[in-house]
C-alpha cells in the first residue's frame, strides 16, 4: 500500500533571472516499509524534493502545483503550525548529510533526544529517558546508559549520524527522509549506517526515502528507485530492472559513467554537455540536447513518465522511445548534431 | 631507478603545543605517517587509498615540501628532495605539481581564470606577456575548455570546469609528476568520468607520473597501475591494481573492498565488512594497529607490529597471518577471532 503519494508536484523558486522550477510535475508513491531511492546529479532537484515534504524550502521557494498525500492528508496544504504539531518529527522525520550541523553542540545528546520524545509522545521525563537509552542501543551506540549524558563533540562522525538517526526515529515516524545520510562518511562507516537503515526499515515499520547521488548506495539498500534529471522524474523502477535494463537514456548514461562498471585504465563513457539552466529549459524532453537517441519528436514533446509495457513490475520511464508512447518516434528523423554531441564510447570502453 | 622513492618516511605533529603542556611535559604527538615506503615509476600511477585519518594527504604534502618530514627521505630523480635549494629546488617545484579536491577553494575567486593559469608562468619562466597569453590558450585547449573561459571568474564555472582549470594550472610548467589529492571527490559521476578520462589522456600524451590519493576504491581501481593501502599512518598492503582487487593479502584491504557499496543490485551478500571504527591516531593500539578490528587477530598481533614485507615479487603486505587471509575468511569472523585470542 502507498504510504506517501506525490501527485504532479511542482516547486518553483523566484530568482533574479526569473522563475526556476526545480521540481517539475513529479509523481510517485512510497510503499509501506520500503526504501525508495531518489538519485540524480547536483542540481537535478532531489534535495528540493526532499525539503518539500516538511515544507523546509528556502524562503524564495514554494509549492507551485500538485499534492503530497500522507495518511489521507495533503501535506502541501497544511499550515506551518499544523505541520509542526502533527507531522514533523512525529509522523515524518528527516536526516541530513552533516550530523555535526544537525545536533546542538551545547546540549547533551540525551537532552536533545528527550526533548524530541517529550514533545511528541505523552511520556514523563524518566520514561522518556528510558526510551532514549533504548533507542541509542537500537542504533548501535555502545554503553548508551553512560553515553547519553555526553555532548556531541565526544562522539565520532559515524556515531553522530547514528544519534541523528536515533532522534529521527525516537517517535516511531511512518516515514524517514534521509538526504545524503552517508556522503561525508568513510566507506566502512557508510556500510554500517546503510545496514542500520536497512534493519530499521524492517524492524520499525518505517518507510524511507533515501536521497543520494551514489548509485552504489542505491543498489545496496533501495527497493525502488526514482531517477531525476533537470527537475523531472525520468524513470521509476524496482532497483534490479533499473540497473539491468534501464529504459531512459539518461539512466543508462549515468550507469555507464561509473568507474566500477569499467575495466582498469579503460576510457569511461561520458555524458556530453551540461544539465540545462532550469530558468530556460530546452523545448521538448529536457535531456534531448545530450541524448544520443534524440530524434525530431524529442524536441517537440516533453514526456511525462509512463508505464513501460511488458515489464513484470511497474517500470515507468519518461522517454518517447518506448512503446507506452505512440508519438511516432520510430518514424521521426534522427537529429544530425555531428560527432561531439554523441555519447561516444571512447577508446575501447563503454560497451558493457 | 624509480622517479620518486619514499624511504622510511615519518611525519609527527605535536598537537597540544601550549605553554602548560610544555612546562608539564605532557605534549602529545600525532604520528600522521609512520615508516612509509613506496616508489613511483616514470609514466605510472600509484594509488594511495585509505579512510580519513590514514595519512594519505600528509604523504602528498611532505612530497611537495609543504611539511618537513620527521624522519626518512624522499628521493626524486636521484636527489634528496628535502636537501634541495636554489635553482635545483626551483626546478623541483616546477616538475612536481599538485591538484586538490575542492576547486572552489583552491582557485582565487578574485582572479580571472586566465590569470590563475598564467601565475606559475610569471613566477617560474621569463615568457613575455604575449607568450604567456598564448600558452594559457594552449592549456585551456589541452583540458578541453573554451578560449572564452579565460576571462571568466571561478564562480561562473561549474565544479568540473574548475577542476579542469586546476589541472591546466598544474600543467602550465610542463611537470613530470602530479600529486592528485582526491581530484574527483567533489564531482558528480558524469563529470567525474570526464575528468578521469582527461587525466588518462594527459598521462599518455605527456608521459606524466601520478600519485593518486583517494578514498574511492572504484576510481583507484580504474586509474592506477599499483595501489598502496594506508591504515592509521602506515602502508599495510602494496600491490599491482588487478592483483590487489582480485586477491587482497591484508585483512584491512579485504574489509575495505567489502564495505564499498557496489552498483549491482542484489549482489551476493558480502561477508566481512569492517566492524568498529578507526582508533584515534593520538593513541594507536599496540602491536598491529588493525588488530582490534581484525577477524584474524591473535595474541601475537597485540604484541608485535608486522613489518611491510615482500611476500611475492610484486606484492607487499604487513600482516602476520596473510597466508590465512589469502586462503579465505575464518568461519565465524568476529567470534572466532575472540576465541583465537583467548586460547593463546
Amino acid at each position: 500500500m502507498a504510504r506517501l503519494s506525490v501527485n504532479e508536484l511542482s516547486v518553483t523558486y523566484r530568482t533574479e533571472g526569473g522563475d526556476l522550477t526545480a521540481v517539475d510535475n513529479v509523481s510517485f508513491d512510497v510503499l509501506d516499509n520500503e526504501i525508495f531511492g531518489i538519485v540524480g546529479e547536483s542540481g537535478c532537484g532531489k534535495s528540493t524534493l526532499g525539503d518539500t515534504f516538511l515544507q523546509l524550502l528556502d524562503e524564495n521557494g514554494h509549492i507551485s502545483g500538485g499534492s503530497i498525500t500522507y495518511d489521507g492528508t495533503n501535506l502541501a496544504a497544511l499550515s506551518e503550525k499544523e505541520l509542526a504539531e502533527n507531522v514533523r518529527g512525529s509522523e515524518i522525520s528527516m536526516i541530513f548529510q552533516d550530523p555535526n550541523a544537525s545536533l546542538d553542540p551545547v546540549y547533551t545528546v540525551g537532552q536533545q533526544l528527550i526533548e524530541t520524545i517529550t514533545k511528541h509522545l505523552n511520556l514523563d521525563r524518566s520514561a522518556a529517558r528510558e526510551r532514549a537509552i533504548k533507542i541509542l542501543d537500537d542504533v548501535g551506540i555502545p554503553d548508551p546508559g553512560d553515553r547519553i549524558d555526553d555532548y556531541p563533540h565526544s562522539f565520532s562522525g559515524g556515531q553522530l549520524q547514528r544519534i541523528v538517526i536515533a532522534i529521527a526515529l525516537s517517535c516511531e515516524p511512518g516515514l524517514l527522509i534521509a538526504d545524503e545520510p552517508t556522503t561525508g562518511l568513510d566507506v566502512s562507516i557508510q556500510a554500517q549506517i546503510l545496514d542500520l537503515l536497512n534493519d530499521l526499515a524492517g524492524s520499525h515499520e518505517t518507510s524511507i526515502i533515501l536521497i543520494t547521488h551514489n548509485l552504489g548506495v542505491v543498489a545496496e539498500v533501495c527497493d525502488r528507485v526514482g531517477v531525476m534529471y533537470a527537475g523531472n522524474m525520468v524513470e521509476i523502477a524496482p532497483v534490479e530492472p533499473l540497473f539491468e535494463s534501464p529504459e531512459h537514456p539518461y539512466t543508462r548514461a549515468l550507469l555507464e559513467s561509473i568507474p566500477e562498471r569499467h575495466g582498469i585504465k579503460e576510457g569511461l563513457t561520458v555524458i556530453p554537455g551540461h544539465p540545462p539552466d532550469l530558468r530556460h529549459p530546452p523545448d521538448g524532453c529536457r535531456y534531448n540536447p545530450r541524448c544520443p537517441d534524440a530524434r525530431e519528436v524529442c524536441q517537440r514533446i516533453h514526456p511525462d513518465n509512463r508505464e513501460v509495457p511488458g515489464t513484470a513490475h511497474s517500470h515507468r520511464a519518461a522517454c518517447v522511445k518506448h512503446t507506452g508512447f505512440d508519438l511516432g518516434y520510430d518514424d521521426s528523423v534522427p537529429l544530425d548534431r555531428g560527432d561531439d554531441t554523441q555519447a561516444t564510447p571512447r577508446t575501447d570502453g563503454g560497451d558493457r | 631507478m624509480a622517479l620518486l622513492e619514499v624511504e622510511s618516511l615519518s611525519k609527527h605533529f605535536v598537537v597540544n603545543n601550549g605553554v602548560v603542556p610544555r612546562l608539564l611535559g605532557t605534549r602529545k604527538e600525532l604520528k600522521a605517517i609512520r615508516n612509509v615506503n613506496f616508489e613511483v615509476e616514470a609514466g605510472q600511477t600509484l594509488g594511495l587509498v585509505g579512510e580519513s585519518g590514514a595519512g594519505k594527504s600528509t604523504v602528498g604534502n611532505v612530497i611537495t615540501r609543504i611539511y618537513e618530514p620527521t624522519s626518512g627521505t624522499i628521493t626524486y630523480d636521484g636527489q634528496n628532495v628535502h636537501e634541495l635549494s636554489g635553482a635545483a629546488l626551483n626546478e623541483y617545484r616546477q616538475s612536481v605539481q599538485m591538484v586538490f579536491q575542492d576547486p572552489y577553494t583552491s582557485l582565487d575567486p578574485r582572479y580571472r581564470i586566465g590569470r590563475t593559469i598564467a601565475e606559475p608562468l610569471k613566477i617560474h619562466t621569463d615568457l613575455s606577456k604575449d607568450e604567456r597569453t598564448d600558452r594559457v590558450g594552449e592549456l585551456l585547449e589541452t583540458v578541453n575548455l573554451e578560449p572564452e573561459h579565460r576571462d571568466r571568474y571561478p564562480h561562473e564555472l561549474s565544479g568540473g570546469q574548475l577542476q579542469r582549470v586546476s589541472i591546466a594550472t598544474a600543467l602550465s610548467l610542463d611537470p613530470e609528476f602530479i600529486i592528485l589529492d582526491e581530484p574527483v571527490s567533489a564531482l558528480d559521476v558524469s563529470v567525474q568520468a570526464q575528468v578521469l578520462n582527461l587525466l588518462m589522456e594527459l598521462q599518455a600524451e605527456y608521459n606524466l607520473s601520478y600519485l593518486f590519493i583517494s578514498h574511492n576504491l572504484g576510481v583507484i581501481k580504474h586509474l592506477c597501475d599499483r595501489v598502496a593501502v594506508m591504515y592509521l599512518g602506515e602502508i599495510v598492503e602494496h600491490a599491482p591494481t588487478a592483483e590487489l582487487f582480485d586477491r587482497p593479502y591484508h585483512p584491512y584491504t579485504v574489509g575495505l573492498l567489502n564495505s564499498v557499496p557496489q552498483p549491482v543490485p542484489n549482489a551476493p551478500e558480502k561477508e566481512g565488512e569492517l566492524t568498529g571504527e578507526i582508533p584515534s591516531p593520538l593513541n594507536p593500539p599496540s602491536g598491529c594497529s588493525f588488530h582490534p578490528r581484525c577477524p584474524y587477530a591473535t595474541d601475537r598481533c597485540e604484541r608485535a607490529a608486522p613489518p611491510l614485507e615482500t611476500v611475492e615479487s610484486t606484492r607487499r603486505t604487513a600482516c602476520h597471518h596473510w597466508q590465512k587471509v589469502v586462503s579465505g575468511p575464518p568461519e565465524e569472523t568476529q567470534a572466532k577471532g575472540e576465541v583465537a585470542r583467548g586460547q593463546k
